[in-house]
């Protein structure tokens, strides 16, 4: 024995001639203090198994990091630290390679997949849900994957149920891209819509043409909030451009005769009036009516 | 009525609507909605009640407690009440405290609120061309400006500190319980059940102080002796500002409760403000209010209206329509509330086949949270509603042990339990897709109990103290320069709970 030599460096010599199996140099350092902490005093060996478990130890967390690279290139975000953990604390045999580590995360997801639910079905659902809950959304390919081991978990991936899975999940992915397809369509129908009737509004000038009244009565109407402006402008100079819908001023002719004679309503039905400046139908509607109902409601004394 | 915080307004205004013939109190939360029924029932009134999620149908009562939004217009009553009625400059719900003020079918109508809000009533009314008396109350117990700042470990029982983001409530929390302290927390992503069974831990002593965010300004009976701000600035969803003389005054008021204490003592953390400020603040006049415009929104029947008018069976072109043209920015009267998500579910309901108008117009109301993945969610439940299929309400998840649970799992128990108040309140709506109620209540009462049992946990959670707040140096002094909202950015590979062979678990079937 060489003297320069310490009791862990002589074991470990040894175990390595015993078991065949080298520490790395980068290994070799946490490796002998293990062996220092584990070596029986006055003893110049430690047992090959006792030796295969403390290089377990020590190559544990390299197992990890290589589990962790292996999982995050697949995408399979569905696998935690804690699974990945879990594995590497399941594995004792040194010689483990990333085969092996990977048939042990297998096993150990599939244990914890299992237990999260009573059917398949319930855990990709949750799996699902827990991802989305870290702000993570998976791509059909990775739910195809995920219904592959959730399948694989519950032994069922022989039995067709897998393959329902996965056509279900994609008629759900369909479903939702037909669903948005669809939303774009309309939305881009209603904005074309919207941009042909703003294209028909016509300006003050207009207004007496189709109104059959003079500019007076108009302006005169506009103060009123009877006559709707659909759009003010702001103009450089500091007045106001208005805009009127057409199909709506036609409407009103019917009542001119009335506002030519009649009064100028009340300081609430005015204000009513402006909530709903380019739709007639507003005014049928919520301030108003509501105002209308509760003081119709209040005047009849004799309920009180 | 308006007053400050505990100046008696509800007191007055429930002994007014208990002596009517038919009444109703129209609160801004579930949970008040229920006090104010307990507060009727008390008075020996039965009393019905109605919220987004809940209804109680007390035979032949003659009142109801309600919240806002859920104001009934179409059945006369005698007396009304509306509280909180400062949230009319809210601008995602004050468009329900307009319609709800401007159209309660009431013979005699309350109005409770802080006195910021007078200007905006006195509006209402004119637009409505109805009287208004105002009558104005004083605080209970006086409220005052602490001589000097507080540190952290000086806080004492009674005391609630005030954060301005859940990320910083549980460092604050964790902060404390390092300190020895025994805490209690409300924040608004909790459940209202969950934050009144922490303000009872606070109010019965089981718990000596109170960490909250700005959410414990309304709704919770509080037995809190000082208000100790941890920051004088907060994030409001587009800045970072200074908060302004109501706020502190609003939050601050809840110190001092009548009855319990003498007076209520106002005071700041050391290194996030002054004395002099918070005196300053709670000596300021209300703020004047230079947008008198009340906020308003479509109902249904406006959305049917305008959808006939331009010949449509679009949700999404009848939105676009009110905001483009019936309703204008300019308008003099009335302003348009924000109704951003509203349209954005109604334009992403656009490619589900088989809902009404009016049935879209449900959804987008629906209460979802849209950084939950809220719309998509949403979308799914609608093409199943939409095609004849059963919704299975949302599931718990995994609920690990308590004592394991980090952040982490607390917050996706409250987006779970969020995603089943959206289940539940389209289940009062569509009956026939959204069935399994029973279920979905459990599903709600387990993640309540589960988050109570988490914040019960007193001990100090190794988690917590891992992981530094933005502005906190561990160990070290706080400060308070770069607060930004909480989001949670990591990926699924990180921090995931450990695997427990004891994981208490209860799921049930269901999109989410």
């Amino acid at each position: 024995m060489d003297s320069a030599r310490s009791p862990a460096d002589h074991a470990l010599a040894l175990a390595i001639e015993d078991t065949g199996l080298s520490p790395t140099p980068k290994e070799e350092p946490r490796l002998l203090k293990l062996i220092a902490r584990n070596l029986v005093p006055g003893a110049e060996r430690i047992l090959p198994s006792e030796y295969e478990r403390l290089l377990c130890d020590v190559r544990r967390k390299d197992w990890a990091a290589q589990l962790m690279n292996a999982t995050r290139r697949a995408g399979e975000l569905w696998i935690s630290k804690a699974d990945i953990l879990d594995a590497v604390g399941r594995v004792h045999d040194p010689r483990a390679g990333l085969d092996l580590l990977r048939n042990t995360l297998n096993d150990t997801l599939a244990g914890r997949l299992r237990e999260m639910g009573h059917t398949p079905r319930d855990v990709l659902e949750a799996v699902q849900a827990d991802l989305s809950d870290a702000g993570t959304f998976l791509s059909g390919g990775q739910i195809d994957r995920l219904a592959q081991i959730v399948a694989s978990a519950f032994g069922v991936e022989d039995t067709g149920f897998e393959a329902e899975l996965i056509a279900s999940e994609k008629a759900r992915r369909e479903e939702e891209e037909r669903i948005e397809a669809r939303a774009e369509a309309r939305r881009k129908r209603e904005n074309e819509r919207l941009k042909a009737w703003e294209e028909s509004l016509v300006g003050f000038d207009q207004v007496p043409a189709i109104l059959h009244c003079t500019p007076r009565e108009a302006l005169r109407w506009i103060a009123e909030n009877r006559l709707p402006v659909t759009r003010r402008t702001p103009q450089p100079d500091g007045t106001e451009k208005f805009e009127f819908d057409p199909e709506i001023l036609k409407r009103l002719r019917a009542q001119l005769a009335e506002w030519r004679g009649g009064a100028r309503g009340t300081p609430a039905s005015r204000a009513a009036r402006s909530v709903m400046p380019s739709l007639h139908a507003w005014q049928l509607l919520i301030v108003m009516w509501r105002i209308f109902a509760r003081r119709a409601h209040s005047s009849d004394a004799s309920r009180w | 009525m308006t007053g400050p915080t505990n100046s008696g307004k509800s007191y007055t205004a429930l002994n007014a609507l208990a002596n009517a013939e038919s009444g109703l109190a129209l609160a801004p939360l579930r949970l008040l909605a229920h006090e104010f029924r307990e507060s009727l029932l008390s008075r020996g009134v039965p009393a019905s009640l109605a919220t987004g999620e809940e209804r109680i149908d007390f035979p032949g009562a003659r009142h109801l407690a309600a919240t806002v939004e859920m104001c009934p217009f179409h059945n006369p009553v005698d007396v009304a009440l509306i509280d909180e009625a400062q949230m009319l400059m809210d601008p995602d719900r004050g468009a329900a405290w307009t319609a709800a003020i401007m159209g309660v079918p009431a013979r005699h109508l309350y109005i409770l609120g802080a006195p910021d809000c007078i200007p905006l009533i006195r509006r209402i009314a004119e637009l409505c061309d109805d009287p208004l008396d105002e009558i104005t109350l004083e605080r209970k117990s006086p409220l005052r400006a602490a001589s000097a700042p507080v540190r952290l470990r000086d806080l004492e029982a009674g005391d609630a500190l005030i954060a301005f983001s859940r990320r910083e409530v549980l460092d604050l929390r964790a902060e404390l319980l390092t300190l020895g302290k025994r805490v209690a927390v409300v924040y608004g992503a909790l459940s209202p059940e969950v934050r009144r069974a922490e303000a009872a831990r606070f109010n019965n002593g089981e718990a000596e102080i109170l960490v909250a965010t700005d959410a414990i300004g309304m709704g919770l009976n509080l037995s809190i002796k000082r208000v100790v701000f941890s920051a004088l600035r907060k994030y409001d969803g587009k800045q970072t500002r200074d908060l302004t003389a109501q706020e502190i005054k609003q939050i601050g008021g809840r110190a001092g409760r009548y009855g319990h204490h003498e007076n209520g003592i106002v005071a700041v953390l050391g290194e996030a403000g002054t004395p002099a400020h918070i005196r300053k603040m709670l000596a300021a006049p209300p703020e004047p209010i230079t947008e008198l415009r009340p906020l308003v929104q479509p109902d249904s029947d406006i959305v049917r209206a305008v959808a006939e008018e331009i010949e449509t069976d679009s949700l999404y072109g009848v939105l676009v329509r009110i905001k483009r043209a019936v309703l204008r920015a300019d308008d003099p009267n009335y302003r348009l509330a924000d109704m951003d998500q509203a349209f954005e579910i109604a334009s992403a309901l656009e490619g589900v086949e088989g809902l009404g108008l009016t049935q879209r117009w449900v959804y987008a109301m629906c209460p979802i949270d849209e950084r939950d993945n809220g719309i998509s969610r949403l979308v799914g439940w609608a093409s199943d509603h939409a095609a004849g299929r059963r919704v299975p309400p949302p599931g718990t998840g995994r609920l690990v042990q308590p004592s394991q649970a980090g952040r982490e799992e607390l917050e996706r128990a409250e987006k779970r339990h969020k995603r089943l108040v959206a289940w539940r309140w389209l289940s009062l709506r569509f009956a026939d897709a959204y069935t399994d109620r029973q279920t979905a209540e459990e599903n709600t009462t387990a993640l309540n109990d589960w988050i109570e049992a988490v914040l019960r946990q007193q001990s100090r959670e190794r988690k917590h103290q891992k992981r530094a707040a933005p502005g906190q140096r561990p160990g070290g002094k706080r400060t308070f320069s770069k607060r930004q909202p909480e989001r949670d950015s990591r990926s699924p590979h990180e921090g995931r709970a450990p695997k427990d062979p004891k994981t208490m678990r209860k799921r049930r079937p269901g999109r989410g």
